[in-house]
């Protein structure tokens, strides 16, 4: 008996499949032969986890992403799941190329793990250091040993994380806001905290950081927070990676195409 | 009142003695507990693990009062129609009313604890598990689409695999990853 195709299944996932067809479906997956070894159940199991890995890197559509967070998304542990899909796909898209698409046959080159510096970010060497250093304290504090520990100086790698807050408040808004920053000593990331004058509720938003219009960092499917009368929106960026110098941080709805807000943050360290 | 079969001590050996006709019982038993979570999670997936062992202690008491049971599997699937049909009644009659919940207000792991602490032990975690299968993990889940079954398709004709065996694999691996992933951040938020 064949499996469904793939489309099929994923319809199903979503909800779409006329319920004559579910019913199909359901005594199908009980009766899905042993000694095929679950065929059928592990390709249902499959098209989940490949829904999971799209809706993570942003490849369905709104009506798409709707169904999964309404159906595939409910529980702590789904959504757990969900932060290990985009974390797989972070460390995918740092990986080799070769190691990116090889398989395990032994004529492919048997690459060794690629250098272990902790977590390694696209956007920037500089940044990779730092966020490495970031994830290594994090672990030690745990007493979690990295096999190959990243190497970074003495002083990151016992020193505690330093997260400084910058608020980019609507209200200061211009056409392109402007503002001045100091980064404090010791400081090893920044919380970024944008305002959203026009919440929506069930929106997400996007927030990017740009240095003369080379992006330099992403953060997206922020969901909204309330403090008070505020309603906005946060992402942390490895202090490395923000840098001294101008920067222009922008803030818009998932959904929409042009940014709706942007801050050129001029940043400095403190002497 | 039915009469209990002779020799068999509780409910669950009446479940295991009837799967043991087709394959190892345990196995049974988890191929069967799998297929009853995936139907619930389709329809309640809140209480997914729960109802599925409703339906696993109903099936087994119908086992042992004598039923008589043709289809293991498609009994189960019936008994798991009913034990949905309940639930949805009882969540009717408490007002849960099954609409879009949206993402709750409780704060998800990635909020709590961190992308990049989730990256750092999901590293540590494909370490563990040696270079052929942390290779076989990231050209696994990879790509989308057309691209996806391509490079699946090819993965298994390079290791002269089925694609089936090749998929049971991947999604072995993946819970391993993924079980070594919660555990390592279990430890983080002890320390948070």
């Amino acid at each position: 008996m064949t499996i469904p195709v793939d489309t099929t299944l994923r319809r199903w996932l979503l909800h779409r499949l006329p319920e004559a067809e579910v019913a199909a479906l359901e005594t199908r997956l009980f009766d899905d032969d042993a000694t095929e070894d679950g065929s059928f159940a592990a390709s249902l199991r499959e098209a989940e986890l490949d829904l999971i890995d799209d809706y993570a890197q942003g490849r369905l559509d709104a009506d798409e992403r709707r169904d999964v967070e309404r159906h595939l998304l409910q529980t702590g542990e789904d959504r757990l799941q969900l932060t290990i899909a985009r974390a797989l796909a972070q460390v995918r898209s740092n990986a080799p190329v070769r190691e990116r698409h090889a398989g395990t046959s032994k004529h492919a080159s048997a690459s060794p793990s690629p250098r272990r510096r902790g977590t390694r970010w696209k956007y920037g060497a500089a940044g990779g250091a730092m966020a490495a250093g970031l994830a290594l304290v994090v672990l030690v504090l745990a007493g979690i040993q990295p096999r190959k520990p990243p190497a970074p100086t003495d002083a990151v790698a016992t020193a505690p994380a330093v997260i400084q807050s910058v608020a980019l408040l609507a209200s200061t808004q211009r056409g392109a806001a402007e503002l001045e920053i100091t980064l404090e000593h010791g400081t090893t990331a920044l919380r970024l905290q944008a305002e959203v004058a026009r919440p929506q509720t069930g929106t997400r938003y996007v927030l990017r950081v740009g240095d003369a219009g080379r992006t330099v960092f992403v953060a997206d499917d922020l969901s909204l927070h309330q403090s008070g009368p505020y309603a906005y929106v946060e992402a942390v960026i490895p202090a490395a990676l923000f840098g001294a110098g101008v920067r222009q941080v922008s803030l818009q709805a998932q959904a929409d195409t042009e940014p709706g807000f942007v801050w050129q943050v001029h940043t400095r360290k403190a002497d | 009142m039915n009469e209990t079969r002779p020799g068999l001590a509780s409910s669950f050996d009446a479940l295991l003695s009837r799967l043991a006709r087709d394959e190892p019982a345990q196995l049974g038993y988890e191929r069967l507990r799998r297929r009853l979570t995936q139907f619930f999670r389709l329809h309640l997936p809140v209480e997914a693990e729960d109802l599925a062992d409703i339906a696993l202690d109903r099936l087994a008491r119908r086992l042992q009062e004598g039923t008589e049971v043709e289809h293991t599997q498609r009994y189960a699937l019936g008994v798991a129609r009913l034990v949905l049909l309940e639930a949805r009644t009882r969540h009717a009659k408490q007002q849960l009313a099954e609409q879009d919940p949206g993402w709750s207000e409780v704060p998800d792991a990635e909020e709590t604890l961190g992308l990049e602490t989730t990256i750092a032990a999901l590293g540590a975690c494909l370490d563990q598990l040696g270079t052929r299968a942390r290779s076989l993990i990231l050209a696994y889940y990879g790509d989308d689409g057309a691209r996806r079954i391509q490079i699946r398709q090819q993965l298994a004709a390079d290791l002269g695999s089925s694609l089936n065996a090749l998929r049971n694999r991947a999604l072995r691996l993946r819970e391993t990853l993924e079980r070594c992933v919660r555990d390592k951040l279990k430890t983080v938020s002890q320390f948070t």
